[in-house]
Formats: structure tokens, C-alpha cells, sequence
């Protein structure tokens, strides 16, 4: 669905991306994360022709997006700051898209009016709460029926069942239309639950980009019980980070979990267990590595 | 519905007109405030009873166009529509939002761009209709000046709307655009009259008058403000028969400059960063331009504020270092406050621009030394006679030069020049007087100098020296005729009305009427008067005629002009010829009027004005001493 390569942006000598790849398959929902600053929002404003490119290609569905109103049409973009007309009430704003948008859906419009019932469609919208504003925005942008869905920080404000509520009704055009979504995010607890691909960004560019089953299956966090002395593993597994209180110790390990638990049960050890590591954790752990200053936050 | 052409977009263009309707309202209510509701004020409520329909038709539809077609009025509602339409560039989330719609940038440009002249020139259109429907209903039939005033007015419209959006490109904030606009619109003007004002500080015999000619085309609202006028045309009776327009050729060429704006502006747009939004400049190469214009600018502009303050710097040396020293100040402090509002930042100290800003520094002072040796001739520089149109010299009032004796001026001035230091020594010990020399040239522009012509008794007995030379020349008797009498004191039958204040023995007074019959014997009398020299003169009038009595009663004449003929009576220092030869044939210049004061010596009109009987022994003329006697205190009589 979307194709980026080598893209490259500065600003005034400053490189906010700095060749970044990025492959986003269609009906995924691919989770961008990556600390402040590292060009997220920078690459989504390219990714939807905002922002025009120093260098490298952004394609959608085969076709620059850049100044292409076809390659326009197939998403929807709800920023992390929303914007809505000065006066402009719900209807107003319906209007607007659907005279903007041609896949436009009046009837899906009307149909999930009962989702949000606290909106006022008549209601000046910038008077609205921020997180009616965030409801009206996901509103109109599933009722453009895109085929991409792009998301800057998409549930900030939202209450939980409002936050559920929406992303069911995303995983349900997911399902149904195979409809693809980026999803820019801080709230990794919250991406975990809902995307299948994550891409990890750092000072411009993508770090990572696996499916998460395979990012949370390449590091596994090894608690281990010692009767004496520090636990040793073989020089093929990456250590990302031991820690310990008293003789548990707590190991971030890179690699196979299994042959780590089985290298460590043959030294002189009390318990060795293996626990899953949360998306939070894998990206704290792997921005850490990249000089990422995270050393004060972990355990 | 989606729009079928590709590069107008129909919801955009009804979101613009529903978002924005305050805009637009506003300026519709305004225009039909000035046309329509004005035409019919004017018909239904005039204090001139006499007047005739046909007249006041013409003095509405005047009224209309003239306020219609004021440029200033439509500048700021061009831009105002334009900060309005292309606001969107100018808050991050707002432009992040437009342009991640499927809409191109270039359908984005047409659709604003077009919204912005229907909220213009639609209005005009409307009031110009709704005007013309009052017109047929008061019955006025000269609805082609209201016609001819809508196309000016849209013309002006297009052009300052279309210079608007291109300054829109420029920026990404919308009071910078306001501020960029202004600054466009008087720039040129406005850097010749600092330059102007520099050199008039600094080189002899410099003013701050500027004379920008031609040229002042680059500075669009001030030279329409100059070219574009409404007058009625009166016959030679004084009836009004038509109503005359100028400036139609200055729109016309404005316009096509416009379209240049507009498809500038539509390619800028296209190749703008939108990362620009909130930047007070979004285009990387005008940055240094806006650093390097703010610091020369602002430096000069404070530095002269500075150095007049000051006051006694009268040596030109000392003059140039104090320049000198506080433009490197100002001039620095302008550059880093602009490099300020360029970074939104403080901190930019930085090693490159130190050196950019000494550089502006070092050029800076160049410039002042080059006019210091006056190596550029700006103070040697005389035009050649033959490309002069009008010269006046300005002495107590401006005397007309007449064409042959340019050349003869030219001479004085010369002469002036040369002895610039003499001179300057007689400036510091009082013994000179300011004298005037200004050439309107055929190029449309203006050259003014002013020198302190020496005055003292020495250079009064020399028959040869400028001051004795510009003394003869006001003298001429035929000259003080015109400027007595008005320029077409030759032909009589222009004169039509008289006056005089005669004054009794208590100091009343009263304003007698001269009628026609009585006009021609008095005028006779005065032209006799001054043929034999009898009348006051005004240079340098305290030096040389102080023991002159004058008559503090005036007798005032007014006459007709004919559309052709020079009229400069009402013509003082600020006057602009240009302007009054676009104006003579107007309303204002058709029927003036001179003053006339008498002094002792003017032994032959006195003696008419008794004869006419309109003196006699209760009502006299009376002497401004005589006159501070009566009323028993000091006045000032000028």
C-alpha cells in the first residue's frame, strides 16, 4: 500500500529523515513509533503530500503521492492537531468532505450517528470538547471510505470506551475492506493490541520494521534465581541489559529465548523463566541501544 | 458534487463564500454605502437649491466615482480579502489539513484566488448595478461616469488583490503579509525619501522633497494615489458638462502587471514549503534581502531620527561621523532583531552572520564616504534646460520661470553652487536667505534644490550676484502682473467679482462688492502701479523693504481659466505642479481668485478705489499700525 524509500527532509541544514524505508502492506495496521523528535509526524506530512521531499520516493499503491489527487483520494488523515473550519458545525464539515472526497458515504454518515451520541451535529465544532473534535474526525474520516487510514497520535483525549469503540469499528473496515491504517502513536500498550506491523523510528529513520509477533519473538526478557554469582550466557546472545535485586536477576536478551533458557540451565542456577516483553519494553530496550537515553527509566 | 474542472474546486469556492461572508458583506455594504446610497443622498438632500438637476446629477455620480475609485479604500480591502482566503498557509495544522486532501495545489490557488476577486469585484459589480437602478430611478442620465468609475475600480481591485496573493507567497504569517504589503505598496517611494532625507542632511543644497518621476510606479498605491483623480468639467460659464477621469492608462497598465502577479504567485505557491507556516518569511532567498532591507532601512531611517535630534552637529564632518557611528549601532541592532524574527530565536550570534552584519556595516560606511566626496554628483547635478518643463523659483511664494529664461536660472543656481562654502560661512552668520529652485522635467519627474543665498548688503549692491539677479527677475513688471493680478490678466472679460474690506474709524469693518463695470478701471489702476514699481515685493522682503507701509485691507478678484491656461495662484512650497495641471481643468482650479495688498506707494489704485467710491471718509484703508492703534493691542500682520 505504501512504499518509502530513501526519503529525505531538512529543515534550515537540520535532517529530520534521513533516508527513511518504509513498507506498509495492504489491510495492515503498521504502528510508527519512535521517540519525540525522531520525524514521525514529518513522515506522515510526506506520506500524505503536504510536505514535498528532498530526495527518495513515497508511492501508494504504486503512484507518487506528492501533488497527485488521485493518490490523494485513497486516504484519510486525522493529525494529531485537528483542524476544522472557523463556525463550522458537523454537518458543515460533512458537507466540505463530501463534496471533497467522491467515495464520500452519506448513508454510513447517518448510520454511525448512534456511535457518537454526545455530538451535537449543529454545534459549532471548535466548541466542541477535544475529544468530541477527535470523535467528529474519525467520524467523517471512515465515512470518506479510504483506502488508507493515516493516524498522528489518534486517541489523545478520547475516554476508553470512546477509544474502544473506535478502534472496533476500525478493525471492522480493516476486516471488511481491507482498509490499511498507519498509526502514528506514543501509546504503545495501546498499538500492541491493535497493530500487526510496527516500525520503529530514530533520528529520521526506521530502525525497525518487523510484525510485531517476530519484533516481541527476537528479545524476550530471562528472569534467573543465582545460587551465587552473575548468570553468563554464550557470546551469541546480545544482552541488551541485566539488572538485579539481591540474587534475582533480570536479563534482556536478543535471540532464540528457548536456547538462552537452556544455555542458562546447565550453569548453577536456582530458576531460569522466560517472560514476553511488551511493545513499550522492546522499544525502550532498542532505543536504548540506540544511545537513546532511556538508561534512568528502566527498572 | 464534485466540480468537472480540473482547476476550480466548487466546494472550496462555496466554502470560501460561506466562511468568509463577513468579508465580503462588509465590503458590499461599504460600496453600496458609496455608490448607490450616495447617488441618492445627493439628489434628495442638497443645501443648493438653484442648482439644476442635470448639475447635481453629475455632482452624485462625482461623489460616487470619486469615493468609489479611491485607491487607498480598495488596497486595504485587497488585502484584507487575500489575508482571508490564503490564511490557511499560515497555521500549521490548518495547512497540514487542506493539503492532505485530494485537491492539487494549483486547483487550490485558482479556487482562492478566483474566490477572493468575486468577493471583490462581485461587490462592485453588485453596487455598480444597484447603482445604476437608483440612477434610472432619480432620473440621471450620465450613468457611463458611474460605468467608467466600476471599471476602474474593478481594474484597481484586480491588481492590488492579485499584488496581495503574490505577498501572501512570500510569507507564512498574516500579519507579516499586512506588514509586506504596506511596505510593497510605498517601498520605492519610500527609499527615495530616505535617501532624499539623508541627502538633505548631509549634501548641499539637498531636500527632503522627493521626486521619484516615473519610477514611482514601483510603489503602486502611492502613484495611483497620484494618477487616478475625478473632476467635473465646467464650461468656461462655470456650468458643469461632463465629469473627466484620469488615470484609466495607469489601471490598464497595473492590470496587466496583475495577471504577472497572479501567475507568479500561483508558481510560487506550487513550490512552497509549507514547513513555512507561521514563518515571517517562507522563501529561502529573500531572507537575506529581508535581514539586509530591515537593517538598511531601519539603521538609516533611526539613524537620521538620531542625528536631527542632536540638533548642533553643524559641521558636515561631524555630521558624517555622528551618521557614520550610529548606523554601524542601528544598523546592527535592525540586523539581528530581523535574523531574530527570521529564526524565532534569540540566539543568533552566530560567526557567519557577525560577518554579514560587518559587511553591511562596511558598505554602509562606503556609501556615506562616496557622498561625503560626492563622487555620485548629486550635488553638482543640474538638469539640462531643455528637458525641462516648469521651473519655479521659490522665494517669499513660487515665481513661474518662463521658458526662456530657464537657462538664465540655471546660471544663478550654477553660480549658487559654486560658491558653496561662501555661502554656508553667510548660512552661520544669518546674512543669507532660503531660496528654492525646482524643474518639473518632461520625464514626469521633479528636481528640487535649496540653497542659502547669500543676502548681505555686499552681495545686494553687486548687480551681478545671484540675490540682485532673482530681484530683477521678480520685479519684472509683467511677471508681478501675473502673480498680482492672476495669469489671464490680460483678458479682461474672465474677471467677474470683486471685493474689498474697507474699514471705519472704530476698526469695523465690511466687505464691499466690486461689480463688474467697476472691475476693469480697477484693475487698470493696478497695473499702473505696478509698472511704476509701487508694489510691495516679497523676497527677501525683510531686508530690503522695511520701511514699506502696507494696508492690511485685502481686494480680492476672481476670474475664470480656461482649461489650458497655467493657474499656480493657489500653488505654495508642497504644491505638486503635476497635480494642478492634471486638476486645472477640474472643479477646484476652474473659477480662483487672487488677494491683493496695497502699500503706500500704490498711489494710483488708491486713487481709483476712491473714485469708484469704494472709499471714502467712514470707509477707508486702513495701515496695520493704524489698525493696532484702533484695536489697541498688538496684532500680526503678515
Amino acid at each position: 500500500m505504501i512504499r518509502v524509500t530513501n526519503l529525505q527532509k531538512a529543515f534550515q541544514g537540520f535532517h529530520a529523515l534521513n533516508g527513511v524505508d518504509m513498507h506498509v502492506k495492504k489491510g495492515a495496521i503498521y504502528g510508527l513509533v519512535g521517540p519525540n523528535g525522531a520525524g514521525k509526524s514529518t513522515l506522515i506530512r510526506h506520506i500524505t503530500g503536504v510536505y514535498r521531499p528532498d530526495a527518495g520516493d513515497i508511492l501508494l499503491e504504486g503512484e507518487p503521492v506528492y501533488e497527485n489527487k488521485q493518490a490523494k483520494e485513497k486516504f484519510s488523515y486525522i493529525p494529531d492537531d485537528l483542524f476544522y473550519f472557523m463556525q463550522a458545525d458537523t454537518m458543515e464539515m460533512k458537507r466540505f468532505y463530501q463534496g471533497i472526497y467522491r467515495e464520500f458515504d452519506e448513508r454510513l454518515f447517518f448510520r454511525l450517528q448512534e456511535f457518537f451520541p454526545g455530538i451535537d451535529v449543529k454545534r459549532n465544532i471548535r466548541r466542541l470538547s477535544k475529544g468530541m473534535q477527535k470523535q467528529v474526525a474519525f467520524w467523517l474520516a471512515i465515512c470518506c471510505k479510504p483506502k488508507l487510514l493515516i493516524l498522528d497520535e489518534p486517541v489523545d483525549g478520547l475516554d476508553p470506551v470512546m477509544r474502544r469503540q473506535i478502534w472496533s469499528i476500525l478493525m471492522s473496515e480493516v476486516a471488511e475492506n481491507q482498509m490499511t491504517v498507519l498509526v502514528s502513536s506514543h501509546n504503545l500498550r495501546e498499538l500492541e493490541d491493535v497493530c500487526d506491523h510496527v516500525g520503529i523510528m530514530h533520528q529520521g529513520k526506521i530502525m525497525i520494521e518487523r510484525s510485531l509477533s517476530d519484533l516481541q519473538g527476537s528479545v524476550s526478557k530471562i528472569q534467573i534465581a543465582c545460587t551465587s554469582g552473575a548468570p553468563k550466557l554464550p557470546e551469541q546472545f546480545e544482552v541488551l541489559h541485566i539488572s538485579n535485586t539481591g540474587r534475582v536477576y533480570t536479563m534482556i536478551v536478543k535471540g532464540d529465548a528457548k536456547l538462552a533458557q537452556e544455555a542458562l540451565s546447565e550453569d548453577n542456577l536456582m530458576i531460569v523463566d522466560v517472560l514476553p516483553l511488551t511493545l513499550e519494553e522492546i522499544f525502550i530496550y532498542e532505543m536504548g541501544g540506540a544511545d537513546y537515553e532511556v538508561k534512568d527509566i528502566l527498572f | 458534487m464534485k466540480s468537472k474542472i480540473s482547476f476550480f474546486n466548487r466546494t472550496i469556492f462555496k466554502k470560501n463564500i460561506t466562511q468568509y461572508w463577513p468579508v465580503w458583506s462588509i465590503y458590499l455594504f461599504f460600496l453600496l454605502l458609496f455608490w448607490p446610497f450616495n447617488i441618492w443622498q445627493m439628489m434628495n438632500v442638497t443645501y443648493d437649491l438653484e442648482a439644476s438637476h442635470e448639475s447635481l446629477s453629475y455632482y452624485s455620480i462625482f461623489g460616487a466615482v470619486s469615493i468609489g475609485t479611491e485607491p487607498v479604500i480598495i488596497a486595504i480591502a485587497a488585502v484584507v480579502v487575500a489575508a482571508f482566503l490564503f490564511s490557511y498557509l499560515y497555521t500549521a495544522r490548518n495547512t497540514n489539513m487542506i493539503h492532505a486532501l485530494p485537491v492539487t495545489r494549483f486547483e487550490l490557488f485558482v479556487t482562492n484566488y478566483l474566490s477572493g476577486l468575486v468577493f471583490l469585484i462581485g461587490s462592485q459589480t453588485i453596487a455598480f448595478l444597484v447603482g445604476v437602478l437608483v440612477c434610472v430611478g432619480l432620473k440621471i442620465t450620465c450613468i457611463q461616469y458611474l460605468f467608467y468609475g466600476f471599471v476602474y475600480a474593478a481594474g484597481m481591485a484586480f491588481f492590488f488583490y492579485s499584488l496581495a496573493v503574490f505577498v501572501a507567497m512570500f510569507t507564512g504569517n498574516r500579519m507579516a503579509l499586512l506588514a509586506y504589503y504596506f511596505i510593497i505598496n510605498i517601498l520605492y517611494v519610500g527609499v527615495v525619501y530616505l535617501l532624499a532625507s539623508f541627502q538633505a542632511m548631509v549634501c548641499y543644497g539637498q531636500v527632503e522633497t522627493i521626486s521619484p518621476g516615473r519610477l514611482a510606479v514601483l510603489s503602486p498605491l502611492v502613484y495611483l494615489e497620484r494618477y487616478v483623480s475625478v473632476s467635473v468639467n465646467h464650461d468656461e460659464m462655470g456650468q458643469v458638462f461632463g465629469i473627466y477621469m484620469n488615470g484609466g492608462f495607469e489601471i490598464g497598465m497595473y492590470a496587466i502587471a496583475a495577471i504577472f502577479f497572479a501567475v507568479a504567485a500561483c508558481l510560487l505557491y506550487r513550490k512552497r514549503n509549507l514547513e513555512t507556516a507561521g514563518d515571517l518569511v517562507s522563501i529561502g532567498v529573500i531572507k537575506p534581502i529581508f535581514r539586509w532591507g530591515v537593517a538598511l532601512c531601519g539603521g538609516f531611517f533611526i539613524s537620521m531620527f538620531i542625528v536631527s535630534a542632536i540638533g548642533d552637529v553643524t559641521s558636515i564632518n561631524s555630521l558624517y561621523l555622528a551618521f557614520a557611528i550610529s548606523i554601524a549601532v542601528t544598523g546592527t541592532i535592525c540586523f539581528f532583531i530581523a535574523q531574530m524574527m527570521i529564526e524565532k530565536n534569540f540566539r543568533v550570534f552566530k560567526k557567519k552572520r557577525i560577518v554579514e552584519c560587518a559587511s553591511l556595516c562596511g558598505i554602509c560606511f562606503l556609501v556615506l564616504l562616496l557622498f561625503k566626496l560626492d563622487v555620485f554628483g548629486v550635488v553638482e547635478y543640474q538638469p539640462d534646460a531643455e528637458d525641462i518643463e516648469k521651473a519655479f523659483v521659490y522665494l517669499n511664494y513660487p515665481l513661474a520661470v518662463d521658458v526662456e529664461d530657464i537657462p538664465d536660472l540655471l546660471e544663478i543656481q550654477k553660480e549658487v553652487i559654486e560658491k558653496r562654502d561662501e555661502y554656508l560661512t553667510n548660512q552661520a552668520n544669518g546674512n543669507s536667505y532660503f531660496t528654492t529652485f525646482r524643474y518639473y522635467l518632461k520625464d514626469g519627474s521633479t528636481y528640487t534644490r535649496r540653497y542659502p543665498v547669500a543676502c548681505s548688503p555686499q552681495y545686494l549692491e553687486d548687480k551681478n550676484s545671484p540675490v540682485s539677479r532673482l530681484l530683477v527677475y521678480e520685479t519684472d513688471a509683467e511677471r508681478l502682473k501675473k502673480k498680482i493680478l492672476g495669469p489671464c490678466y490680460n483678458d479682461r472679460s474672465r474677471y467677474y467679482d470683486g471685493t474689498i474690506e474697507v474699514y471705519d474709524e472704530n476698526g469695523d469693518y465690511n466687505t464691499l462688492h466690486i461689480a463688474e463695470e467697476k472691475l476693469g478701471k480697477l484693475m487698470d489702476a493696478i497695473e499702473q502701479d505696478i509698472e511704476e514699481g509701487n508694489f510691495d515685493r516679497d523676497y527677501i522682503s525683510g531686508v530690503t523693504r522695511e520701511e514699506v507701509v502696507r494696508y492690511i485691507n485685502n481686494i480680492c478678484l476672481y476670474y475664470y481659466i480656461k482649461s489650458d491656461q497655467d493657474n499656480f495662484g493657489d500653488l505654495d512650497y508642497y504644491s505638486d505642479y503635476w497635480e494642478i495641471k492634471n486638476n486645472t481643468i477640474g472643479e477646484y482650479a476652474s473659477s480662483p481668485e487672487t488677494y491683493i495688498t496695497l502699500t503706500e506707494d500704490c498711489v494710483h489704485t488708491i486713487e481709483m478705489l476712491a473714485q469708484l467710491g469704494l472709499t471714502d471718509g467712514t470707509w477707508k484703508l486702513v495701515t496695520d499700525l493704524e489698525f493696532t492703534e484702533q484695536q489697541g493691542k498688538e496684532i500680526y500682520v503678515d
